[in-house]
């Protein structure tokens, strides 16, 4: 029968192989999708106004009247891109019955030649049109004849949630022609330098409607800077995630904070306990309570995670908010401290009963010449038993938080999904933060998963963070199964 | 056993030839889930006739319909003139056939004694501007703000129609349910979320507020009549567009989508139909 064992000996290679080949294939699949976040067309939308020259200081773009709003948006998502207005670019009799003294009208031209004041873009008006190869928009500036003032203002800001900073081109805003006869100096003007702003220019009235076109230029230029590749990575370490928005954002800082901080806190209430209960279990428990004790552990290991988490929802967010509310300032009880209890209860299970198993690795000759000489039971437990199997019980810890920085449906359900920068400012801020609304890793992914655009730049966001999880999760199991091998105690 | 199998086959050959009538629906996602009840009752009520549906979004189904590679576009948002002219163009005529109607309802708790909102108060609590009850003449207490989290239609409808595209405010938390926000508001006093009406009608401890199109209009109940008649500022069609005039198979769809069997579905979904039931 010795073949017999051969066989089996050989199955258990090839089933080992499988294995290893399965997570690399998985590992291979999610990286390949992740790639999708690299597909990123950058859109831009600036709002330009020219305001007269007595506005206060403080007064930003207004689009109502006939300013402008230029705007390269080439994702359009889904329903984010409501109305279109396409208005021809008033004519001077227009102004006058509407009371307009400025207007700026945006030729869809990139050539000074092209120029015509026959389209205006207003407020929701967005177009496709892919950014990345680099843009220029022309905006012709003037003022009715009935403008009585010398000076007006060219003001410019981003659109709603644009952020300059983010794209991988520079933004400039530049003067490329100003009316003859009018003598101002040239400006040029970086706006990720300086993201809105005012200029004073000499004011420029159109006496009729075929002078409009000589007016001043305007020009908004979006030059290619830096690779695709390297604005996205950018974009990775930036503080927002908010990839519905018409300018999405993808910053993945709150959110790997967050489920970082709630794994920390959870196993900052579970180690204890757990190494507590092991030692109970392993040393002290007598056969009989053991009995019936280990098994109930596992069974509370077993409570599927859903379970736990309306457990959580029901039971302990109301309870934490009526007896905490009032003195932690917490609002709701759907938050990061609340997620990380219930997460310390699904840890607790999984680290003592590793816990124990190590525990009872430790040779019974220990404990006896620790009792022979003279030690009590108490200290034989806590300066024998537990540094001999301390690479063991770090490794069970280990293993107990990376099962925490995985799961899913315990946050979704708690952690109230907002994605916010936990504050560290001061001690009470952070406390502040650890009973706020919080989101994290996971529940991000299986939120979104459900209604994102299959291939697009979210998708392949998604599969990022997917990807970052699996790393963290597989270095932390990785280095349990490194810290759990070395042996400590010498007999 | 040799015999069943050849039965089988046969019944599969003849069922597929005998579905040969097939009709697509390509679009809006917060239509999908509608679209398919559509398409699961319309395949008992003619087993000839498969409605295939997928989602992707209303800009995806637009251009699948100016390419002409679906039967029927659902949409969330009626066309732009400049994709209506590039239809054309392709020789598509865009014919527009609302097929149900969203409206969504602000609900507090009951405790609260603010009386109405206006919508730009409502953005303005969303993208954080107001905080505090107090600064909308209600009692000196912060604004717990819920929503519903980027999973669901109703979370792109009330970002685009009541908060412009702006972005949420900080301390907005995101449910995963309507019944959760619910919830959560009917045990938080300082709670605002929004959702289907039917969500928050007769349930304790809430709230639905009137909501004013602006400021200094009588804020208007979201009831039926009033979201039917459009007086209630936070509604929408949901659109299909075909190519001309339905025809055949198309037609016979969407006749049954705007019967009262078709609407009452609508209605299950969480959608008004476009006319009482």
């Amino acid at each position: 029968m010795r073949w017999l064992g051969k066989i089996f000996d050989l199955s258990v290679y090839i089933t080992g192989i499988m294995v290893s080949l399965a997570v690399l294939v998985m590992f291979y699949y999610i990286a390949r999708e992740s790639a999708y976040a690299f597909r990123q067309t950058f859109c831009w939308g600036y709002r330009l106004a020219l305001l007269p020259g007595d506005a206060e200081p403080s007064a930003t773009p207004n689009t109502a009247h006939y300013s402008s709003l230029v705007v390269v948006n080439p994702e359009g998502a889904d329903g984010l891109d409501e109305r279109e207005e396409t208005l021809p670019a008033p004519t001077l009799e227009q102004m006058r019955s509407e009371g307009a003294m400025l207007a700026t009208a945006t030729p869809v031209a990139s050539e000074l030649s092209q120029v015509r004041p026959d389209a205006l873009y207003r407020d929701d008006w967005r177009t496709p049109k892919p950014a990345e190869k680099g843009d220029r928009f022309l905006l012709l500036g003037y003022a009715s004849p009935e403008y009585a003032q010398s000076t007006m203002y060219l003001a410019w800001e981003p659109d709603h949630s644009f952020e300059p900073r983010l794209p991988p081109y520079r933004l400039v805003l530049r003067l490329v022609r100003a009316p003859e006869g009018v003598s101002v100096q040239p400006f040029e003007i970086d706006l990720k330098k300086q993201p809105s702003g005012r200029i004073a220019l000499p004011a420029w009235i159109a006496r009729s409607d075929a002078e409009r076109t000589q007016g001043y230029v305007f020009a908004v230029e979006a030059v290619p800077q830096t690779r695709t590749f390297w604005a996205t990575l950018r974009g990775l370490f930036t503080a927002e995630w908010a990839p519905t928005l018409i300018y999405p954002r993808y910053g993945i800082v709150p959110l790997v904070l967050a489920t970082t901080l709630m794994s920390l806190l959870a196993m900052l209430f579970a180690t204890p306990l757990a190494i507590a209960t092991a030692m109970y279990l392993s040393e002290i428990a007598s056969p009989r309570v053991r009995e019936w004790l280990k098994p109930t552990l596992e069974l509370i290991a077993s409570v599927p995670s859903v379970v736990l988490g309306y457990f959580g929802l029901m039971f302990v967010a109301p309870s934490l908010q009526h007896w905490l509310g009032q003195a932690l300032g917490m609002e709701s009880g759907r938050n990061l401290l609340t997620t990380s209890i219930l997460l310390s209860v699904l840890a607790i299970p999984v680290v003592a009963s590793v816990t124990e198993d190590v525990l009872k690795t430790v040779p019974e000759s220990l404990r006896e010449s620790a009792l022979a000489l003279g030690l009590s039971r108490s200290e034989m437990l806590w300066k024998v038993v537990l540094p001999a199997a301390r690479s063991g019980v770090i490794a069970a810890v280990l293993i107990g938080a990376a099962r925490v920085y995985g799961e899913t449906m315990i946050v979704w359900i708690l952690s109230g999904g907002t994605a916010v920068l936990p504050s560290f400012d001061s001690p009470a801020a952070f406390i502040r933060s650890l009973v706020s609304s919080t989101r994290g890793i996971p529940d991000t992914i299986a939120i979104e998963m459900g209604n994102v655009t299959f291939e697009s730049v979210h998708y392949g966001h998604l599969f990022l963070l997917g990807l970052l999880l699996f790393c963290i999760t597989v270095i932390v199991n990785l280095a349990a199964l490194y810290i759990g091998r070395r042996q400590v105690w010498r007999v | 056993m040799n015999r069943n199998w050849l039965v089988m086959l046969v019944a599969i050959t003849v069922s597929v030839s005998a579905s040969a009538q097939q009709i697509s629906i390509k679009g809006s996602d917060t239509m999908l889930i509608l679209n398919q009840r559509w398409a699961e009752a319309y395949s008992k009520v003619k087993p000839s006739v498969s409605v295939a549906v997928t989602g992707g979004g209303s800009s995806i189904g637009i251009n699948a319909f100016i390419n002409g590679v679906t039967d029927i576009c659902a949409s969330s948002r009626p066309m732009r003139k400049s994709e209506v002219d590039r239809a054309r163009s392709r020789g598509a005529i865009a014919n527009e056939i609302p097929v149900a109607i969203d409206g969504l309802a602000i609900v507090v708790h009951t405790s609260n004694p603010i009386k109405s909102l206006t919508m730009d108060q409502v953005r303005r609590i969303y993208i954080g501007e107001i905080t505090n009850w107090s600064q909308v003449g209600g009692p000196n207490m912060p604004i717990v703000v819920f929503s519903r989290d980027s999973n669901s239609g109703t979370y792109g409808f009330f970002q685009q129609n009541v908060l412009q595209n702006r972005n949420w405010g900080k301390g907005v938390r995101f449910l995963p349910s309507t019944s959760e926000e619910a919830r959560e508001v009917a045990r938080t006093p300082g709670g605002i979320a929004y959702g289907g009406v039917a969500y928050f009608k007769n349930k304790p401890n809430l709230k639905i507020l009137p909501i004013a199109p602006s400021e200094g209009a009588e804020p208007i109940p979201p009831d039926e009549q009033n979201v039917r008649a459009k007086r209630y500022p936070i509604w929408r069609y949901l659109y299909f567009y075909t190519n001309g005039k339905p025809k055949g198979a198309v037609a016979e769809f969407i006749n049954w989508v705007l019967s009262p069997e078709g609407q009452r579905i609508a209605e299950e979904v969480g959608y008004y139909s476009l006319k009482p039931l």
